[in-house]
């Protein structure tokens, strides 16, 4: 028997962490009433709760993908002394309360907000809509692409850019060519990690979009709302994402432990 | 073009400063020991460095072939070697063509369809060199293409390169006078980042006029003034050899091999600074001379001993 060379008190608050984390698991699945589970997740409510965070998530993810890769891209060959500042304040929604995030995003595209009020001038509103469910959404997911997009792009350097260069390929060419391919499991990662932190968000939402059914209640914000009206239908919504939740990681993190071993 | 490419490279955080000339259509061997600056004066002539200046500007269409081959990973070897074409216009079919036809010529036709990171090194030379060359590249530049290979696979991308290159203005960096002799017609010694000597093969690597070259060429040189009968060396002691060729009043050199060099009781009196294995001899480094000795037959010097060596064979004496 080989013996391990970690210190016994480490392995049992490993133990302990893992505890903390798998009881809650452990507690949803024991307060899931399996009998009433399949027309609990299936209500119109919850339905459309599910079907909106759905496309809402895709449509942001999207966005982060669009414009989380650029910014980590740029962040990754950027030079200036400011960088550090710069990705800070990119990377602020990440440890910033989702409440403040709303608020946030309230006063920079709400009715009176910095450009909300130009948006208002046109007659455009984007609090309280759908589209600002997605900005939210792509608010508070777009981290994650830019750290993944950033650390890959850090990792593997410019060198193959330049011989691209060197062998006559546009700027362009050589992103779509060599670049972005090269970036493909980086990209994959961020993209499943951006997608599980849009359909999982709710104080943003809540706080910029509000909570009206069909238009901005998602399946986090149904999943609060039926806590006090039906306990059971909220569990059950809450093992759908569950579900979802552990899906992602264990697809987003295969290629990291792939690398590992 | 015609004409001779003149470019002056200067990298002043790598402490190279180095003007090289290569005639068009013709190779020009960079040759030096590691850290002479080979590829630092390639990766600047080729663009890679971003703190380097080439006057008077940088080739265009220079191509380099690093000792990593440096592939693009994510594609096949096709489209590596097909990336070049397509970059600059060609349609995808066509430049398929054209690549095909370079990986025939480099003997990697089979490869075509294989991902980059299932070649061996050697297969990877062969690619990344028909790469460079589907590029038509108007300055190829060469890194140590033979470094890490075997024997065999060496011997054959060299010959096939000595073929490939058909015209093509090529500068290859090496530390061997076989890449030199096998591939080029003119040959720049590289020291210290600076071009200490430079001229046709034959003529630096048997005449060389500097110590650096000479050892790159692995010969001594021995220098000193022409007199009646011989050369009167620096060290003071006369070397009996034809000097028809010096000029009156010119410095005089004659490069020794070691092989020709004895070690004796009378003779160039010499300090030993180090011993060299030479496969089953041994190679005795002094100040001025070197020897290459049979262990078995001469006991062995340590450094610091005094020794006399013996010029038993050198060729005719040339102003330096």
């Amino acid at each position: 028997m080989t013996r391990s060379p970690v210190p016994r008190w480490v392995a049992a608050l490993a133990v302990a962490a893992a505890v903390l984390v798998v009881l809650p698991v452990a507690g949803i699945l024991a307060r899931v009433d399996w009998s009433e589970f399949g027309s609990q997740v299936t209500s119109p409510g919850a339905l459309t709760a599910l079907g909106l965070s759905l496309r809402t998530a895709v449509v942001a993810t999207a966005g982060c993908l669009l414009l989380g890769v650029p910014l980590g891209y740029a962040l990754a060959v950027m030079r200036s002394r400011w960088r550090s500042v710069l990705r800070a304040v990119v990377l602020a929604p990440l440890v910033l309360p989702p409440v403040v995030g709303g608020l946030a995003l309230l006063y920079a595209f709400g009715r009176r907000g910095l450009l909300g009020s130009v948006f208002n001038h046109f007659g455009i509103t984007v609090a309280f809509t759908t589209t600002a469910v997605i900005i939210a959404q792509t608010f508070v997911a777009m981290p994650f692409m830019v750290l993944t997009t950033e650390s890959a792009v850090a990792a593997r350097g410019t060198r193959q850019e330049a011989i691209a260069r060197m062998y006559g390929a546009s700027r362009s060419r050589t992103l779509w060519t060599v670049t972005l391919p090269a970036l493909g499991p980086a990209l994959g990662a961020g993209t499943v990690l951006s997608f599980a932190r849009a359909i999982g968000e709710f104080g943003a939402t809540l706080t910029f979009a509000g909570s009206l059914e069909g238009v901005t209640r998602t399946a986090p914000l149904e999943i609060y709302l039926q806590r006090e009206i039906e306990p059971g239908a909220a569990v059950a919504l809450s093992l759908v994402l569950l579900i979802v939740a552990v899906a992602v990681v264990a697809v987003a993190y295969r290629p990291l432990t792939r690398a590992a071993s | 073009m015609t004409g001779p490419l003149t470019f002056t490279v200067t990298v002043p955080s790598r402490n190279v400063d180095a003007t090289v000339t290569v005639a068009s259509g013709s190779v020009l061997a960079l040759l030096g020991a590691n850290g002479a600056g080979k590829s630092t004066v390639l990766e600047a002539l080729a663009g890679l460095l971003p703190n380097a200046a080439v006057s008077p500007a940088r080739p265009p269409h220079a191509a380099l072939v690093t000792q990593r081959g440096e592939l693009f990973p994510t594609m096949s070897v096709l489209d590596n070697v097909a990336f070049s074409p397509r970059a600059r216009g060609m349609r995808r079919a066509e430049a398929h063509t054209v690549a095909m036809e370079w990986l025939e010529r480099v003997d990697a036709a089979e490869l075509a369809h294989r991902r980059v990171t299932e070649l061996s090194g050697g297969q990877a030379r062969r690619v990344a060199i028909a790469r460079a060359l589907a590029s038509s590249p108007h300055l190829l530049l060469l890194d140590e293409p033979f470094a890490g290979l075997d024997l065999e696979s060496a011997t054959a991308i060299r010959a096939l390169l000595a073929q490939a290159l058909n015209g093509t203005t090529t500068i290859i960096a090496t530390h061997t006078t076989l890449d030199a002799h096998a591939l080029a017609s003119h040959i720049a010694v590289l020291d210290g980042g600076r071009v200490a000597e430079t001229g046709p093969v034959t003529r630096v690597l048997s005449k060389p006029r500097t110590h650096f070259a000479a050892r790159m060429a692995g010969r001594v040189l021995l220098t000193g003034v022409p007199e009646p009968g011989g050369i009167r060396l620096d060290t003071g002691d006369l070397l009996a050899c034809e000097t028809e060729s010096v000029e009156a009043g010119a410095r005089a050199a004659v490069a020794v091999h070691p092989r020709d060099v004895t070690v004796e009781r009378a003779g160039i009196a010499d300090v030993v600074t180090a011993l060299e294995p030479r496969g089953d001899l041994v190679r005795i480094h002094g100040q001025h001379l070197a020897a290459d000795v049979d262990p078995v037959m001469v006991p062995l010097p340590h450094p610091g001993d005094s020794v006399h060596f013996a010029v038993t064979a050198w060729g005719s004496a040339y102003s330096l």
